[in-house]
């Protein structure tokens, strides 16, 4: 067994029971409303708020709000917590440590 | 040459030799086979998945086109920090998806993973074909990019041409060495390097032409409003339907770029892909910071004709030879690091699924001899040898055909856009089936060319790919849905247990 193929990679096993919830998976789309809202609601240039135009602080917004969000995506989210790997709905082949080499 | 010259001249090759060496070294005490060499073997922790991804990301486009673009449209560049944002926030599900599905049966690519998940080498083939099509222009681009970058700032002592065979030389003798190792390692360097010399230049630009950041703003306000709404200046109808639509494309397709697929796979855990998308958001702040500079230019330098080296004019304008050398530097790192993952992404592609004979998981291939460490080796050399061609044709048409693949480039995210369903979807969605997404690749694709052919692109301002993507999945779910359901269950379950 090549040094490759020990350790490193190896799929975590899935040690949850059932299918866990993963409500906060929906946070993930808040990223991609600020952006896509932001040339109907925010594309003006008043009010300039810090120098910036409006339409650039949104975006500037955007791009601070983002991270947070997904950080609070991963605090939330039950398999991150567990370090879990991800459901592949085609793969249904049930990973309980099957495939560590 | 001119002392100015000299410097930049002398700093420059110290850095690539620098570069080099580096990728040469990371290869050091590593395994052989293409799993070290493709993905890293699967080891590399959150620090350097974040420094490889960011790189990745932060190309020559980000300080020639943002720049440029900038100066030329406005607002309409904001797309870029969008869709890079909102691709992090998709590969937060995607990311672990590709790296789980891949990890459980040794993948290596997005064409491994289509032929193992649709059991069919053809399908791997169609979509190692199609990615390494339209990812070529886009070594070349960056080829060409480093051209006038190198030519800029060296005060034109270097040719744009040498500076292309520099640029080709020095990725792939570390791609080919060290793999992606290697441009992780080189990633590092260049990440340090950008956001010195960003950060640098975010404060010393607006304070050597105006009086802080403030003044530009207001001077923008009051002397080019066109540049901060939609749809900015002479942009060609880039407004809000064009942004919306190519965000979202751009933002989906990313994650099945074979680059950053490459990226994702190289990731010791899933988990650690998951802290990259909560961590890179960040890095996209610096994106604006060439914007502000191109802005500036508007004003510095106003009927400049190459839009694309607006910000390296002001750099040479109003910086000693030694800091346009550490600029150009970062900017030249910046199209090596994308360039090497594209190279070593289309060696992957080919090395194993065109050319190695496949991953076995097709019943009605050939049979292979099991996978082994001589295997591993022999799919590293064939991926190696397609790697260094590659880079060849993007040379060559970078050297020789300099505007004719720049037309594919603008097709290039439109076209791999198309692998979305048969990669990514594909595991999300059991039922697919392999005639539905070849049957919606073909149709996507050909709604593409059709409308970038009849000039319908983009089509009331929307995106041509996205409205081709569509058209894929409609054409996709038909021809899946159109086979019954328990044959195509009894399809997709043979032979799961072990397609070794």
């Amino acid at each position: 067994m090549t040094r490759s193929q020990r350790g490193t990679g190896a799929v975590p096993p899935d040690t949850s029971p059932t299918r866990p919830r993963r409500h906060a998976l929906w946070l993930l789309l808040v990223p991609a409303v600020l952006y896509c809202l932001a040339p109907f609601v925010a594309n003006r240039i008043e009010p300039v708020i810090l120098g910036m135009p409006f339409l650039l602080l949104w975006m500037v917004a955007a791009t601070v709000i983002s991270p947070l969000v997904i950080w609070l995506v991963a605090r939330l989210d039950p398999i991150y917590r567990a370090g879990a790997p991800e459901p592949v709905p085609a793969d249904d082949a049930p990973a309980h440590g099957r495939r560590v080499r | 040459m001119s002392t100015p010259a000299i410097v930049a001249t002398t700093i420059f090759a110290l850095a690539m030799g620098a570069t080099v060496a580096i990728g040469l070294f990371s290869a050091r005490g590593r395994d052989k086979g293409l799993a070290e060499w493709s993905v890293s073997g699967r080891g590399l922790g959150v620090l350097f998945i974040w420094l490889l991804m960011a790189g990745e990301s932060y190309t020559s486009f980000s300080f020639l086109g943002a720049a440029g673009w900038t100066f030329s449209y406005g607002v309409p560049i904001l797309y870029l920090v969008a869709y890079l944002t909102v691709g992090l926030a998709v590969a937060y599900i995607v990311g672990p998806l590709l790296w789980t599905y891949a990890a459980r049966h040794d993948l290596v690519s997005i064409a491994d993973m289509a032929e193992h998940r649709f059991r069919s080498r053809r399908i791997g083939v169609v979509v190692a074909l199609t990615a390494t099509v339209f990812i070529v222009p886009y070594v070349q681009l960056q080829i060409q990019g480093m051209g006038a970058v190198v030519n800029a700032m060296s005060y034109g002592a270097i040719d744009l041409g040498v500076a292309a065979v520099v640029s080709f030389v020095v990725a792939e003798t570390f791609v080919l060495v060290s793999g992606l190792r290697g441009s992780a390692w080189v990633s590092v360097l260049k990440d340090v390097l950008v956001i010195a010399v960003v950060v640098f230049l975010a404060v010393y630009i607006p304070l050597h032409y105006f009086d802080g950041p403030g003044e530009l703003m207001r001077r923008m306000i009051e002397e080019r409003p066109e540049w901060l709404t939609f749809p900015g200046h002479e942009s060609g109808g880039r407004g809000a339907a064009w942004f919306v639509s190519t965000v979202l494309l751009n933002a989906v397709t990313i994650t099945v770029f074979p680059t950053t697929v490459a990226g994702y796979l190289s990731a010791k855990d899933p988990n650690a892909l998951r802290r990259n998308s909560v961590l890179l958001p960040w890095y996209q702040l610096l994106l604006f910071i060439p914007m502000m500079i191109g802005a500036a230019a508007l004003f510095v330098v106003p009927t400049l004709e190459q839009a694309d080296l607006a910000l390296f004019t002001l750099v040479t304008d109003s910086l000693p030879a030694p800091v346009v050398a550490l600029v150009g530097v970062a900017a030249a790192l910046s199209a090596i690091v994308p360039m090497s993952v594209f190279m070593l992404a289309i060696g992957t592609l080919w090395g194993r699924t065109i050319l190695g004979g496949g991953n076995g998981a097709d019943p009605r291939a050939r049979p292979r001899p099991r996978r082994d460490e001589t295997r591993d080796v022999r799919d590293k050399r064939l991926s190696q040898v397609v790697c260094l061609a590659a880079g060849v044709v993007a040379l060559l048409g970078s050297l020789f055909y300099p505007s004719a693949l720049v037309q594919l480039s603008v097709l290039s995210y439109q076209g791999l856009a198309q692998l979305v369903p048969v990669v990514l979807v594909a595991l999300l969605w059991p039922r697919m089936t392999g005639k539905g997404a070849m049957a919606g690749l073909l149709g996507g694709i050909a709604v593409m060319l059709g409308l970038w052919a009849t000039g319908n692109d983009p089509l009331y301002g929307v995106n041509g790919g996205i409205i081709a993507l569509a058209v894929n999945l409609a054409v996709n779910v038909a021809v899946s849905l159109s086979r019954p359901a328990s044959r195509a269950r009894d399809a997709a379950t043979a032979g799961t247990g072990g397609a070794r």
